[in-house]
């Protein structure tokens, strides 16, 4: 799938402040590419405004075209043909993302009954699969616990699980890690990746943590105040930032990563 | 799950019974701290000390604190509230048949504003940046700023009196014999509690609802694929209820408190003109036996109400006193 | 992946500058504010001067509101005007007295209840919530009508009523922030409780529990206009908006306008308590603004 941005800018419909401003951007099928920013910067809304999700206050115009097709201004029917369908999305804390009254099984089962048409027997299998799938252990017992009953780490497995369910092309995952301890962060990123390359999927991470984004992706742009100020490989924004703000997010991150391993602060 | 279910009934069932215990030894201690020997209620000013004694014997004020205490909990225990000082009948079938005019005035009222409360807080909610939005929370402000008799007798004024539509006070003396003729006489009162109830049940409706329609997990759905409509009564609805039932048990408590007013305005021969009458007249044991009533029913609807949020809501199935947990 | 500097750690989220912060005041606070102080005014000048003695029956009965009485007369002939401001200083005092005795009791109540534990703790909190499920306006009809109705009663009971509400409020408040670490590590380290009190608890619970008198103001003023409504509030000669309702009522065909001011006058008073409890809650807490 491909996503074709171009000046997209969304504005606070009150004090018409611009959040995102003009920004362009494309992605190849397959490819994955990260989005790095300070909170704040655009990045989340600019996820949102992917899957025509904005909240009313937030108003987008520009150009986002999804395999061709127009997503601002887009009737219901065409987005919720791509949302889930064509493309997924994880949310940043699992523990809000997950309606608290539900049981697991059933938040997986909703998108695989309306996406793949499954029901009873078949319906219960799938659910195992894609709770096996994302390696959640002891199935049968999880998918009838509440969220609530579960740990962090799985409960963004599971958010995970209902994104895949719908069998995207496309992937977004927005700060996917953040909320979580930081040994548990490794695996769902390792849990990313793998199942982009195994299905073959799009991704775009969004991330204020570059170190995190560097493991992940291909290509980069970094936003700040609304605008993309640095865009390239991955490898280039690591080791050889040209803008000021890139600099300072990479310096700092080495600089954290430096004194973990030597113990002191530089 | 079903077991920490049912250990959390057992327990909020054995808080229920020592809640009861302790209403009973408050209302008694209440009514006994009061200056004043209840005996005075049977006697004139000129009283002569045998029909003092006579009075004290009657009414049991001459017996020691305990023994009183523990007649009166005996009593209760046989369903025996004992006799009306004034009338001389017995005070629990008086209430009973008071109960019929009061029950279904807070139960009907009750009802309808918890319905029409959901619609207009949900409208409020989703339209809360619209002028709707604002004029809906403006209107449940002043609805909550209203003394309740004074919508009544505005009613009165209005629907009763100015448009004769409606009787302006009074209930058949036949009861529900003629149901159609008893609904007529409770529709003014009603109306005016519901009024003053809908006001106050929408800020929590609305609230809820802005919570709900904020939350990451209804934008999660819709980001799967799910139309709005279906993720809202899918995922929405039921984590509205949640903070809304938590405070049904105290709305319906002061919708009956309501009801005990709103009968005075329109002279309804309920609970309330019965206590009315009963504290005008010094009338202790109806006073004890409605206080006792009212309080054991307000205490059950909070124990009902705390059942049903847990049904609704896993997350507080493991706690006793989870709402705030 | 390939890509270079070898981070194991996560960068905590850099939190982005505190947007401005909004300067005036919330608008409910305003009209809260405005609101209660047109009828205050009104309070304090019926100390001063009244159209009329309220003794005076001279008026003619039941006139219409005109230029000899604004608001009209009562079926004694009396000045209904003079009436109105007199209650609505009785309904301040009333509502300002009980709120004092509310708030007093109740925080202390509430303080001692938070330090309770194991099954002092469990009977202390089921018998708030027994007086709680107590109807408030039952209880002071009761407490008001063995005293005898009077001023004093109607504002001892109201208030005893409406401590309870804060007593659990303050019990509530108290508890979580003993459970804090700061306020744990003072106990641990042998502070006496009053000190806990002062320096950890009411510091930290004031805006609270100035929101919550604000309530408890406008539901005193409810409440009073409630009993004597009922004849179990302020007693005559006094006068009370309560029983001006009910005046009015047995009237309310011929002369309609008698049941309006004083219905009014409580409505402004009460919405302008909730208005200044939610302008104050906005300015303790301007997060929630986002809510309203």
């Amino acid at each position: 799938m491909t996503i074709e941005v171009e000046d997209l800018t969304i504005t606070v419909a009150g004090s018409g402040k611009r959040v995102v401003d003009a920004i362009s951007f494309s992605l190849d099928p397959g490819e994955r590419i990260g989005i790095i920013g300070e909170s704040g910067s655009g990045k989340s809304v600019t996820t949102l405004a992917l899957l025509g999700l904005l909240p009313r206050s937030l108003t987008a115009s520009g150009s986002i075209r999804v395999d061709g097709t127009q997503i601002i201004g887009a009737s219901k029917k065409q987005l919720l043909e791509i949302r889930g369908r064509r493309m997924a999305k994880i949310f940043q804390d699992p523990s809000t993302a997950l309606d608290p009254l539900t049981r697991v099984g059933e938040l997986i089962a909703e998108p695989l009954r309306r996406h793949q048409g499954l029901r009873g027997h078949e319906l219960n299998a799938a659910v195992e699969r894609a709770l096996a799938e994302v390696a959640l252990p002891d199935t049968e017992r999880l998918s009838r616990a509440f969220p609530h009953e579960i740990s962090g780490g799985q409960r963004q497995r599971v958010a995970i699980a209902m994104a895949l369910a719908c069998r995207p092309a496309m992937l977004i995952a927005d700060e996917p890690t953040t909320a979580l301890d930081v040994t548990v962060q490794a695996e769902i990123l390792d849990l990313i990746r793998r199942l982009c390359v195994d299905h073959g999927m799009g991704l775009v991470f969004v991330s204020h943590d570059i170190a995190v984004v560097s493991q992940t992706v291909s290509r980069a742009l970094v936003m700040q105040g609304g605008q993309i100020v640095e865009r390239g490989p991955i490898d280039q924004i690591v080791h050889a930032p040209t803008d000021l703000y890139t600099l300072r997010l990479v310096g700092s991150a080495r600089a954290l990563d430096e004194a973990l391993t030597t113990g002191r602060v530089s | 799950m079903c077991r920490t279910m049912g250990s959390y009934l057992a327990r909020r069932a054995a808080f229920l019974l020592m809640s009861f215990v302790l209403a009973m030894l408050l209302i008694f201690v209440l009514l006994r701290l009061l200056p004043g020997d209840p005996a005075n209620a049977l006697l004139s000013v000129d009283a002569t000390p045998e029909q003092i004694e006579a009075a004290q014997q009657q009414v049991g004020s001459n017996l020691p604190v305990h023994e009183q205490l523990t007649q009166w909990v005996g009593d209760v225990l046989r369903l025996d509230l004992g006799t009306s000082f004034i009338s001389g009948t017995p005070v629990l079938p008086d209430i009973v048949s008071r109960l019929e005019v009061t029950l279904p005035l807070t139960l009907i009222s009750f009802a309808i504003s918890v319905l029409l409360a959901s619609v207009i807080g949900y409208v409020a909610a989703a339209r809360s940046h619209t002028r709707l939005g604002v004029a809906v929370t403006a209107v449940a402000q002043l609805g909550i700023a209203v003394p309740v008799f004074w919508i009544g007798i505005l009613l009165v004024w209005l629907f009763a009196l100015e448009l004769r539509l409606f009787p302006s006070g009074g209930f058949p003396r036949e009861g529900w014999a003629d149901p159609l003729a008893a609904l007529r006489s409770l529709f003014l009162p009603a109306t005016t509690i519901v009024i003053v109830m809908t006001a106050s049940l929408v800020r929590y409706v609305r609230s809820a609802t802005l919570d709900v329609l904020e939350s990451d997990y209804l934008r999660n759905a819709q980001a799967l694929g799910s139309g709005f409509g279906e993720a809202f009564l899918r995922h929405g609805v039921r984590n509205a209820s949640v903070p809304v039932i938590s405070i049904l048990g105290i709305e319906l408590a002061s919708t009956l408190l309501g009801a005990v007013v709103v009968e005075s305005v329109f002279t309804l021969p309920g609970l309330g003109s019965m206590l009315t009458k009963a504290i005008a007249q010094h009338d202790y044991p109806s006073i004890q036996g409605i206080l006792l009533v009212t309080t054991f029913f307000v205490l059950i609807v909070g124990f009902a109400a705390d059942v049903a949020q847990r049904f609704v809501d896993p997350r507080l199935r493991s706690s006793l006193s989870g709402a705030h947990a | 992946m390939s890509a270079g500097i070898e981070i194991r750690s996560a960068l905590p989220e850099p939190i982005a500058p505190a947007p401005a912060r909004r300067r005036g005041l919330p608008v409910s606070l305003l009209i809260g504010l405005v609101l209660l102080a047109a009828v205050g005014i009104i309070g304090v000048v019926s100390l001063l001067w009244l159209p009329y003695d309220l003794a005076d029956t001279t008026g003619g009965r039941l006139e219409p509101p005109g230029p000899n009485h604004w608001l009209g007369t009562d079926k004694l002939g009396r000045d209904t005007a003079s009436f109105v401001m007199v209650g609505t200083r009785i309904a301040l005092t009333v509502g300002l007295s009980s709120m004092a005795i509310a708030m007093a009791i109740g925080v202390i109540v509430g303080l001692i209840a938070a330090f309770a534990t194991g099954w002092v703790d469990d009977v202390q909190s089921s018998l708030l919530d027994v007086v709680i499920a107590f109807p408030t306006l039952l209880l002071a009809m009761l407490i008001g009508a063995m005293q005898g109705a009077s001023l004093t009663s109607a504002v001892v009971s109201i208030g005893l009523a409406a401590s309870a509400v804060v007593a659990r409020l303050t019990r509530i408040l108290a508890k979580g922030l003993l459970r804090r670490q700061f306020v744990t590590a003072a106990r641990t380290s042998g502070t006496s409780w009053l000190r806990i009190v002062f320096i950890h608890l009411l510091p930290n619970m004031w805006p609270t529990l100035v929101v919550t008198a604000a309530l408890i103001f406008g539901t005193a003023v409810l409440a009073e206009a409630s009993l004597s409504y009922l004849g179990l509030g302020v007693p005559p000669p006094n006068s009370s908006l309560g029983r001006l309702l009910q005046g009015a009522q047995s009237t309310v065909l011929t002369a309609p306008w008698g049941a309006v001011a004083p219905g009014v006058v409580i409505l402004v008073i009460v919405l302008g308590a909730n208005s200044l409890a939610d302008g104050l809650r906005e300015r303790f807490d301007p997060t929630r603004r986002e809510r309203r």
